[in-house]
């Protein structure tokens, strides 16, 4: 993650602590993050808000470890050990980046089914910047 | 119209270190009675586990009839600046609903109830969640620091589909200097070691705050079936059960200090929902919170219905993975 200033983290708050999307009217499609204009049909600029379950399935996923880390993520890389990284499909259609938490890098599969919990992610100038990571779902846990 | 909990929900996080480890390094473990505790991840703090705890209390419900929130912590990520705010946002509830915000010591949970259920009496209509999350450190050469663990709950009231009706509540506060405090600019909890008089405070206090509720109701201990009081750790909470004219059995339900250590504010709130996920109807709760410098609230309940979603706590308890004292060091950034 690149810097986020204060004021842009703060203009994202509502997605990124209530995971909340604009579906298109034209086309219906769930944009998240949210955009300007529609990411399916490139014509739309009229949106709803529409709230994500928070559930979804890993696409794909990597492993950070020391080096990998960006500066913002090297305490907790330091504290807690290498951490996964994956692109989860979301069960409302968009694909995007998160971290996993809840589990270790060797528990990770592909189409492993996830929720998103709000964790804090980093903390810069003394503020702390709270945002969604994914976690397995119980009855993957289980077997 | 009858007023009192609607729903409840908890947050523990899952890891957990046990009295052993304690030993092995430091060769004794201070907290009587504690036999493991929770505690939290480096991603997880209060305002997280808060959260966690509030999504479970707010299941199903029509989150416009939330009219107020109190939010209860000793250990707020900011000394300044408003936390209920980032629940507000977290569960999106609606911006014009009041907030109140209880910091200043153990007892600010029940503080936190008490606000709110006075706030919705005076309403007479809507739902009010009470979230209490806690997560007490101090120097890790510090006796105190063995016993703190870290935990949420949250509490849904309103007057409709009630599951245990609100009774009463008194409040007793003295002047007791020099027990528990955390000095200014400091996020770490001191005290001076001297236990009896930290005992004599709890028992001054606690039996200040029941006296009162009990004279008020025409009730006497025994007409309790639970009895839930502030657990700083395993040992004391019975000691002070006994002398207070209760019975072992009256504290087993709510007893939580030997699987999850002190956590904090969040004490008598985590033990109040494990005892609401076991109690039948008919059944009476008697609750008495306690907060160094110092202060005790007394509240009693008359459970009315068994919950619908039934084994949060539980499961909360039972999800947990140990770890040992050098990965404790780390999560708690103890090693620097």
């Amino acid at each position: 993650m690149a810097y986020v200033s204060v004021p842009l983290y703060k203009r994202t708050i509502p997605q990124r602590y209530g995971l909340v999307g604009l579906r298109c009217k034209k086309c219906g499609w769930i944009n998240f993050p949210p955009k300007g204009v529609c990411k399916n049909c490139k014509e739309s600029l009229d949106f709803e808000k529409v709230k994500l379950s928070g559930k979804g399935t890993i696409y794909s996923y990597t492993v950070i470890s020391a080096a990998a880390a960006p500066p913002e993520f090297s305490k907790q890389e330091k504290y807690g050990g290498t951490y996964v990284v994956a692109l989860v499909d979301l069960d409302e259609g968009p694909r995007i980046v998160a971290q996993l938490t809840d589990c270790k890098p060797g528990e990770v599969k592909i189409g492993m089914r996830v929720k998103a919990v709000l964790r804090r992610i980093y903390e810069d100038e003394g503020v702390i910047r709270y945002g969604f990571k994914f976690k397995p779902q119980e009855e993957d846990l289980n077997g | 119209m009858v007023l009192g909990v609607v729903n409840y929900g908890v947050y523990v996080p899952k890891y957990r270190i046990k009295a052993e480890e304690y030993i092995k390094v430091w060769g004794r473990f201070s907290a009587r009675g504690v036999k493991e505790k929770a505690v939290a991840d480096l991603d997880e703090d209060v305002m997280s586990m808060g959260l966690g705890s509030a999504e479970q209390a707010i299941e199903g419900v029509d989150l416009r009839d939330i009219k107020v929130l109190s939010f209860a912590s000793t250990t707020p990520p900011y000394t300044e600046k408003l936390l209920s705010s980032f629940l507000i946002e977290g569960l999106g509830l609606n911006k014009n609903i009041f907030v109140s915000e209880h910091l200043s010591s153990t007892r600010s949970g029940t503080e936190a109830l008490i606000s709110c259920l006075s706030y919705l009496k005076s309403m007479g209509e809507g739902l009010g969640l009470v979230v209490a999350s806690d997560s007490p450190s101090t120097n890790m050469q510090n006796d105190l620091e063995h016993g703190f663990g870290s935990s949420a709950t949250s509490l849904l009231l309103g007057f409709q589909n009630v599951i245990a009706e609100f009774e009463g509540a008194s409040t007793y506060v003295s002047e007791v200097p020099g027990e528990r405090f955390k000095p200014k600019n400091s996020s770490k909890v001191e005290d001076l070691g001297l236990k009896g008089y930290c005992f004599t405070s709890f028992m001054e206090n606690v039996n200040g705050s029941l006296k009162v509720l009990l004279d008020k109701l025409g009730r006497m201990p025994s007409d309790y079936n639970h009895f839930i009081v502030q657990q700083f750790n395993g040992r004391d909470p019975l000691r002070a059960a006994l002398k207070l004219g209760f019975a072992k059995d009256q504290l087993t339900a709510g007893l939580l200090a030997p699987l999850l250590g002190d956590v904090g504010t969040c004490s008598t709130l985590i033990s109040f929902s494990k005892v609401l996920e076991e109690a039948k109807p008919e059944e009476k709760i008697l609750i008495v919170s306690y907060g160094s410098g110092a202060g005790s609230d007394a509240l009693s309940f008359k459970v009315t219905q068994e919950p619908v979603n039934k084994g949060k706590v539980s499961s909360a308890l039972n999800n947990k993975e140990y770890i040992d004292y050098l990965t404790y060091l780390k999560l708690k950034e103890a090693i620097v």
